[in-house]
């Protein structure tokens, strides 16, 4: 044939080879040396020993791991809707214009870029049982002081409203974006036709933002199943376990009982979870807000 | 008239939106406020939100003296850590995301997005062999324990390369033509036209580094290499929640600061980052 062979060019290769060096190392490497952790027995001591499936088969018999899994929906459920509307409301508000827009965007959106640890120590002064401002508030109102993070019934919705405050200023940015977006000329046409603002919201704004919303609700799943500085700081998983997620068994299987096969395996089922639901929720997302369009 | 309903209505926007920025804020300003103030006002009930006494006092503590935590050494510690992460990845990201967007090779795309998938992997599937990984090359209470593994993840790449394919073709056909090798084109063509998603990745980096918390957690002990924020929940074991709640409040606000000058000054490219990659933590 004519045609030359080129000499394969390594330019690229030498382009890539920088980072590629660090994703192998850091990224690679852990995943699959993860996995086969998984089916291994290790603990600090001694070597580590090829068991099969038993790490995760005996997973599914203890208690807390089930409890983890258990409390790890529980805050899913609560937090990701929350997480996906308080935001679109706040971001509708704030895709208006008025007087003071930018100083009132600011404010909301700020606290998602502080630090866990400012953050939680800061709601763990807020709500202290007896000088905390928030129950500084309750006596004002004639109401009795609430123990509220060591108390069954309130901690994980504290961790929620702080996960709720903290975090919102994240999806508000990826709504405002969207928002910014949508074609005026729709909403002239609307008007036009007489369509009054909710209408508007409801069959233009909405189907138009199916897509973020369902970019959410994936991130959020995702942030649900990491959940762990709140958890860390606020609670130490207490009271009674009932705020120890996934992520911070894993860091007490791993870390503090130094079960490293087992806590392989919790985040193997992290993987799988967090896999499930990704699809499950895509789906359901997308034919109930299939409807509406 | 239309107008003065359309105005009224601006009004009470303006401030409906006001109050609940105000309020929404409210908790931060109450972190400072009460790291203003001696520990024993913050006792008394009711509550002084504009404080009576005023004390640096609580500053002093946490910069300086500390029981055993130094917020002071930590602090510079964390910019230290996070700087570092963020130079190498800058350096790593940059031609890396060059050659996914503009060069041509065997498995460029099957490549690329693997490595992309695993950013949707959840941090915890890494700490145990990466921990492994460290101690067995007996890195762990190192700097290197905090500085190497973040830049592992392809967040800088992917985000730098969506920034990258709008470059237009004619300008690098101009450049070859004008014999400009891909590394020269790299470095005074495409660097200075990517300055904005540069500076974006820079500040995501770099904040990424400073609040983290489990990952120095775990893999630093050596109270003399400690990053910020473990040194602030050690902070909170050394002094006694309620009745030195000034003082924590000092140290908290400490680790706040510089996370709100970033903000107020560059808030534009933090928010060009989120948006156009959906992607940070």
């Amino acid at each position: 044939m004519a045609v030359k062979k080129k000499r394969r060019d390594l330019t690229p290769f030498f382009f890539i080879l920088p980072f590629m060096v660090f994703f192998v190392v850091f990224i690679l490497i852990p995943l699959v040396h993860g996995l086969i952790l998984s089916f291994q027995e290790w603990s600090l001591l001694g070597e580590p020993i090829f068991v099969g499936l038993e790490n995760y088969i005996e997973l599914l018999s203890i208690r807390r791991f089930k409890a983890a899994v258990e409390n790890t929906l529980k805050f899913a459920v609560q937090s990701v809707p929350l997480l996906l509307i308080v935001p679109l409301l706040l971001a509708l508000l704030l895709n208006k214009k008025f007087v003071g827009q930018r100083l009132a965007q600011n404010a909301i959106i700020s606290p998602f870029l502080i630090p866990s640890s400012s953050v939680l120590l800061l709601w763990i002064w807020m709500l202290d049982t007896q000088t905390g401002m928030i129950n500084q508030a309750f006596k004002a109102l004639g109401l009795p002081n609430q123990a509220w993070l060591s108390r069954q019934g309130s901690a994980m919705g504290v961790i929620v409203f702080v996960t709720l405050w903290w975090t919102a200023g994240y999806n508000i940015i990826l709504y405002l974006s969207s928002l910014q977006d949508l074609p005026q000329d729709l909403y002239e046409a609307a008007s036009v036709d007489g369509a009054n603002g909710w209408d508007q919201f409801w069959h233009i704004t909405l189907p138009l933002l199916r897509n973020r919303m369902l970019f959410i609700t994936t991130l959020q799943i995702i942030a649900s199943f990491k959940l762990f500085d709140q958890v860390y700081i606020l609670t130490g998983g207490g009271p009674a376990g009932s705020t120890r997620t996934l992520a911070f068994y894993l860091y007490e299987t791993g870390f503090r009982d130094f079960m490293f096969g087992r806590a392989a395996a919790v985040s193997w089922y992290m993987f799988i979870m967090i896999a499930i639901f990704g699809l499950l929720q895509a789906k359901l997302l997308t034919r109930w807000l299939g409807e509406g369009v | 008239m239309a107008g003065i309903r359309e105005r009224r209505k601006r009004v009470f926007l303006s401030i409906f939106g006001l109050l609940l920025g105000l309020i929404w804020f409210f908790p931060i300003l109450w972190m400072f406020f009460s790291s203003l103030q001696p520990n024993s006002e913050l006792l008394i009930y009711p509550p002084r939100i504009i404080p009576r006494v005023l004390t640096s006092e609580n500053y002093r503590t946490v910069l300086f003296s500390g029981r055993g935590v130094n917020v002071g050494r930590s602090f510079l510690l964390s910019v230290f850590y996070a700087t570092c992460v963020t130079l190498v990845v800058l350096a790593t990201a940059t031609p890396a995301a060059f050659a996914f967007a503009r060069m041509k090779f065997r498995g460029r795309d099957i490549i690329f997005w693997l490595i992309v998938a695993t950013l949707i992997l959840p941090v915890q599937m890494f700490i145990v062999p990466v921990y492994l990984l460290l101690d067995r090359l007996r890195l762990l209470n190192t700097i290197w324990a905090i500085i190497l593994p973040p830049i592992g993840p392809a967040f800088g790449v992917f985000l730098l390369r969506q920034f990258m394919l709008t470059i237009p073709d004619e300008l690098e056909d101009a450049a070859k033509i004008d014999g400009c090798s891909p590394l020269r084109f790299l470095v005074q063509i495409v660097v200075p036209l990517m300055r904005p998603p540069l500076v974006s990745l820079a500040i995501l980096t770099f904040l990424g580094v400073w609040n983290d918390l489990l990952w120095p957690m775990l893999v630093i002990t050596d109270s003399k290499l400690l990053p910020l924020q473990p040194a602030l929940t050690r902070l909170r074991g050394e002094y006694h929640g309620t009745f030195e709640a000034g003082t924590i409040m000092a140290g908290a606000f400490v680790a706040a600061i510089p996370v709100l000058i970033i903000f107020a000054l560059a808030s534009q490219y933090i928010v060009r980052a989120i948006s156009t990659s959906g992607v940070s933590r």
